[in-house]
């Protein structure tokens, strides 16, 4: 296995800015591990080597010549095929989608470009951000490259599966009920929806334009923090953008946790629900662990997880049955069984109990906005399960709502996902780290912190080194 | 609680005739549930929906 397979994007942008390495060589061994095991974990829907290589051919020019922007320029990412590339179909992983051309250009995606990083192609997801693991669409499902009969978490199932295989250090996903965290926690990667609004969401398909979010999917806290520096800031094409400053991110990311308000909802996997055992061990150990680092632990209560849950799924399938009613009408028989099923449920949610929800947004996010005063950031679990077959739809749909991600959707506070752990039989664990709205430069202390101390973020799954590798000229 | 009849009649009033006979099981669970009405706000500050319309905006983006 080539070296460069499980580069940082901080180290690598050392060494490109150093010009130990070119993006030329990089982006030429990941598209060589992508050839190599495309067809087994299915994590790509298009691969951009004749692009991608000669975006990194301009990147090392711009950089030979010293004209270096930061810390994306010449890195290697991968996109959900959710956003929008001029000339590219966005397909959202469906066959409704299969002959669009994107005009426009996403704005993360427009963003990175303007930032030198290197596009390398289009990743898996659930059909339109909503489904489920499907195997009656035109792409077969993303794998778990810890176990690949297991769910790697969704929607952003190809970015979580492609980071944890070596074929990029960096990747955008989208997050409207879980849909960074739950492929981050699958994955045993890391992944931030950040605040709402803080990225634009402009040339992304919606599922859910009021909990739609635009997050950053990394190996590691500290690449987090320079992807999301890198696409964060006020967009007048996203009318719900806020007109910020961007805050830095990296400069206090190394300061510890000595001495931060840790609240710790325990009550959402141990009361509302019970979470299984595996992960709440995983989760009282990472709790133990910031106390032992100098935090100040103490419990959080908020309103019961089934408050939360509903609140964002009324208004998830309201607003996602607005976008598809009309295919819904005219093309049911091209959604896979499980999009289709998902989605109708919405044509049956009234007005009056989609306002219901909203009004409830505010109570539930003022209530937290509340009980976060006396605390710098939070944590709780994420999935509530481990990662189920792919192949048992039951358990699919049985797991898929046990979670506690879809809580921070309804608050649109910052909330990102880190590994917590493994099951025995080696499957990635993970909680949730949650802050203030804007705070994300805490939750990056805080995570960045927690897995500097466990190394978790480090590991690889056993098949990484054992992958065939092809040459890319 | 809807009667299973009834969110049927719905669908096909909504031009959803083919989905729904494409998913029949998708009523189960709906009508189980009647379509769960989610319970009364508790009583707070206020009982705006989240997300308000601001006029002002349209002329900052114009």
């Amino acid at each position: 296995m080539s070296e460069l397979a499980y580069l940082t994007v901080a180290d690598g942008a050392a060494r490109l800015r150093a010009k130990t390495l070119s993006p030329v060589e990089w982006t030429r061994a990941l598209l060589a591990r992508i050839d190599a095991t495309g067809g087994i974990y299915d994590a790509f829907l298009l691969v951009m080597a004749e692009a991608a290589l000669a975006a990194a051919k301009r990147a090392e020019a711009e950089i030979m010549r010293g004209d270096y922007r930061g810390g994306m320029h010449g890195v290697p990412y991968a996109a959900k095929d959710i956003f929008d590339v001029p000339g590219l179909a966005t397909t959202c992983h469906s066959k409704l989608r299969a002959d669009h051309r994107a005009a426009g250009e996403a704005t993360a995606i427009r963003r990175l470009r303007e930032a030198g990083a290197v596009l390398i192609g289009k990743l898996a997801l659930h059909e339109f951000a909503i489904g489920g693991p499907a195997f009656d669409l035109p792409w077969p499902p993303a794998r778990n490259p810890w176990t690949r009969d297991c769910h790697p978490g969704g929607s952003s199932s190809g970015s979580g599966a492609a980071l944890a295989l070596g074929m990029v250090p960096a990747a955008l996903g989208t997050d409207t009920g879980g849909s960074v965290r739950n492929p981050a926690t699958c994955c045993g990667v890391v992944g931030l929806k950040p605040t709402y609004g803080a990225v634009s969401r402009a040339g992304v398909f919606p599922l859910a334009f009021s909990l739609d979010h635009v997050g950053p999917m990394t190996r590691t806290v500290e690449d987090n923090a320079i992807l999301y520096q890198a696409i964060a800031g006020y967009d007048p094409a996203d009318p719900t953008s806020a007109r910020r400053e961007v805050p830095d991110c990296l400069g206090a990311i190394k300061r510890g946790v000595k001495g931060l308000r840790v609240g710790v909802i325990e009550h959402f996997y141990k009361e509302d629900t019970q979470g299984d055992p595996e992960q709440v061990a995983a989760i009282d150990a990472a709790v133990a662990t910031l106390r032992a680092l100098g935090a100040e632990v103490k419990p959080l209560r908020l309103a019961p997880l089934a408050d939360w849950r509903e609140c964002n799924r009324v208004i998830l399938q309201a607003e996602a049955y607005a976008v598809h009613q009309r295919d819904l009408q005219e093309r049911p028989e091209d959604y896979a069984a499980i999009t289709r099923a998902k989605l109708l449920a919405g044509a049956f949610i009234p007005a009056s109990e989609y306002i219901k929800a909203q009004q409830w947004r505010t109570y539930l996010a003022r209530q937290f906005a509340e009980a976060m005063r006396d605390c710098d950031v939070a944590v709780t679990l994420s999935s509530l399960d481990p990662p189920c077959r792919i192949d048992d739809a039951d358990a699919i749909t049985r797991t898929y709502e046990r979670q506690c991600r879809s809580a921070f959707n309804v608050t649109g506070t910052p909330a990102i996902a880190v590994p917590t752990g493994f099951t025995r039989d080696g499957v990635p664990l993970g909680m949730q780290i949650v802050g203030k709205a804007f705070d994300e430069p805490m939750v990056f202390r805080a995570a960045h912190a927690f897995c500097a101390a466990t190394g978790l973020t480090e590991r690889r799954p056993p098949v990484a080194d054992a992958l065939p590798e092809r040459a890319v000229a | 609680m809807i009667a299973e009849s009834e969110l049927r009649l719905i669908a096909e009033q909504r031009g959803l005739a083919r989905a729904l006979a494409l998913e029949p099981a998708v009523l189960n669970p709906i009508a189980e549930r009647g379509i769960k009405p989610l319970p009364p706000v508790p009583s707070g500050p206020t009982t705006e929906p989240a997300g308000g319309y601001d006029p002002a905006r349209h002329a900052e983006d114009a």
